[in-house]
């Protein structure tokens, strides 16, 4: 059971990869051309998700909106965990003062919450800006605050290591300390470095959601996964165009993949 | 425990100066800082705007204007909003009741499931548990809250439910984790070869040497409701804190959202404090998670 489970996850991952890839396999129209003449059209042969109600193809803004999210998601988790591994990196192999002030950063971080924190630092910067300025504040913001928590964990590891006797051996034997760090503990860092980048995947994925359905995340007519999930705020569609709930179901899939093959490395020996 | 108590106190003061240090950097700094729709007024004089300009920028430099958000907080006057026109202090001090009543509900809710569902889930083959956990928490955990929120008003609930629908597959992974591991311990085994009944089991060795652990998840579950505050708030229309930081976000209302900043940082922090003294209550040797 638990390996058809990986292998549906690996399926949704491996199709929704092949949206952010190749958009034009799954859809000929353009996320952003309006049809007039089809303003919330139903599925149907032309439009197999049906139009929304400025007359786009469904379809087109789910796979280019599944893009812009997954994309700069992992380009966001990719950012998080270079700093965590610099921050704790540097705090682990130091110590002292530097570590001090490395987990006081890091208490502060996570001391708020993960939603407010983004909310709020997404408002001290300028709302009204072009559609590709705003998907990039999201999710530069997304990759400077989400280091606090991976950057803990890598901390640990390093002190860990530095105080294991394989270094130790090597200290004797006169390395020094910048290869020391450079061949002996970062390459024993590499599994959690990569174990946090899966972590912060799904996290930022839902995080771009919560922002987009609040209004404070990717613009218009720029399509993501979060500002495809606005249209729902008027709960009618729910039950007059059920179809508009499929950007949810997707957001939903993807997320729960994420987390089964996340959890499924975790398992691993 | 004193020890403890000392090290929270003192952790909230300092990460609270700190919150409120850098919101005060981010204030002054951010682009517009002292810009407001009265500049764009035409029946306005250069006079009469540039007062404003000058009332607006009051504070003057970074560590001017944390000077004088000290001096307020030290009064009890925690500034003006300038989107809502009203005193920060007033409407935080309407808001928190109904944001504070949410949080501690659905926490306590979404931790009571998280508990549940862990029992059944232990009390379950093995392989099916850790099937059933997998697909429960990772399915409930990929929706986004603010989904949850467009559910809860769909299906016309109370928002702690959505509140505890969020916190429960945080607290479910937590403690199905901590719950098996002790479960797979050899004073456990011991117990089934004595024959003991399996709820005897359940609470006597199973959930009582973990306490400290379980009581850690409170921490955890006040700061995931206050997060998940913010969508469920503002999209359901509840005028507490949460839908205020949004309010605040969208009107780009700086100074609201430094103090809440400080107000969130205290609430985790003295919540985390709070988790901490009952473990080393539960067991003084440790002295407590840090």
């Amino acid at each position: 059971m638990t390996r058809v489970l990986t292998a549906v996850a690996w399926m949704v991952l491996l199709l929704t990869a092949l949206a952010c890839v190749a958009p034009a396999l799954l859809t000929r129209s353009s996320c952003d051309q309006q049809q007039r003449d089809f303003i919330n059209a139903a599925p149907g042969a032309r439009f197999p998700l049906g139009t929304d109600d400025l007359g786009r193809d469904r379809l087109a803004r789910l796979v280019y909106g599944a893009r812009t999210s997954l994309l700069l998601a992992c380009a966001a988790a990719l950012l998080a965990t270079a700093i965590a591994a610099v921050v704790g990196g540097i705090a682990g192999w130091l110590g002292g003062g530097v570590e001090k002030a490395a987990l006081w950063g890091t208490d502060l971080f996570v001391s708020l919450p993960w939603l407010f924190l983004l909310l709020t630092v997404r408002a001290l910067l300028p709302l009204d800006v072009s559609p590709g300025v705003s998907a990039v504040i999201t999710f530069l913001l997304l990759g400077l605050l989400g280091w606090a928590a991976p950057a803990r964990v890598v901390r640990s590891r390093v002190r860990s290591l530095a105080t294991s006797d394989f270094v130790l051996q090597a200290r004797a034997c006169g390395l020094p300390g910048a290869r020391l760090f450079l061949r002996h503990i970062l390459p024993n860092v590499r599994p959690v470095l990569l174990a946090q980048f899966f972590v912060s995947l799904p996290l930022f994925v839902l995080s771009e959601a919560n922002l987009g359905v609040l209004g404070l995340g990717v613009s218009e007519p720029l399509p993501s996964l979060g500002s495809l999930l606005r249209e729902l705020q008027d709960y009618s569609v729910l039950s007059s165009r059920p179809w508009a709930l499929l950007p949810a179901i997707l957001l939903t899939g993807v997320v729960a993949s994420l987390y089964v093959l996340a959890s499924r490395r975790e398992a691993q020996p | 425990m004193l020890g403890v108590l000392v090290r929270g106190f003192s952790r909230i003061v300092l990460i609270s100066m700190l919150a409120g240090l850098i919101g005060s950097v981010f204030v002054r700094l951010g682009p517009g800082f002292g810009a407001s729709a009265e500049d764009l007024d035409p029946r306005l004089s250069d006079a009469t705007r540039a007062a404003i300009q000058r009332s607006n920028r009051a504070g003057g430099d970074v560590a001017g204007y944390y000077a004088q958000w000290l001096r307020g907080l030290v009064r009890g006057d925690l500034g003006f909003s300038p989107s809502l026109k009203r005193p920060i202090a007033d409407l935080l001090r309407e808001r928190a009741g109904v944001t504070a009543a949410e949080v501690a509900a659905g926490a306590a809710l979404g931790v009571a499931a998280g508990f549940s569902l862990a029992v059944v889930i232990l009390s379950c083959p093995r392989a099916l548990a850790s099937l059933l956990c997998g697909l429960g928490s990772s399915a409930a955990l990929s929706v986004p809250a603010a989904v949850i929120a467009l559910l809860c008003l769909w299906l016309d609930a109370n928002p702690l439910w959505a509140v505890a629908a969020a916190v429960m597959p945080h607290t479910l992974q937590y403690l199905t984790g901590v719950l098996s591991a002790s479960a797979a311990s050899d004073h456990v085994l011991a117990a089934r070869a004595r024959g003991l009944g399996s709820s005897r089991i359940l609470f006597r060795h199973v959930v009582t040497p973990v306490a400290g652990e379980l009581t850690a998840v409170a921490g955890m579950a006040v700061s995931i409701a206050l997060g998940a505050s913010i969508p469920i708030e503002a999209i359901c229309s509840r005028a507490g804190i949460g839908q205020l930081v949004w309010q605040a976000a969208l009107a780009r209302d700086l100074p609201v959202l430094v103090n809440v900043t400080v107000l969130l940082a205290i609430v985790t922090i003295g919540a985390n404090t709070f988790t901490d003294v009952v473990i080393a209550a539960l067991n003084p040797v440790r002295g407590g998670i840090r």
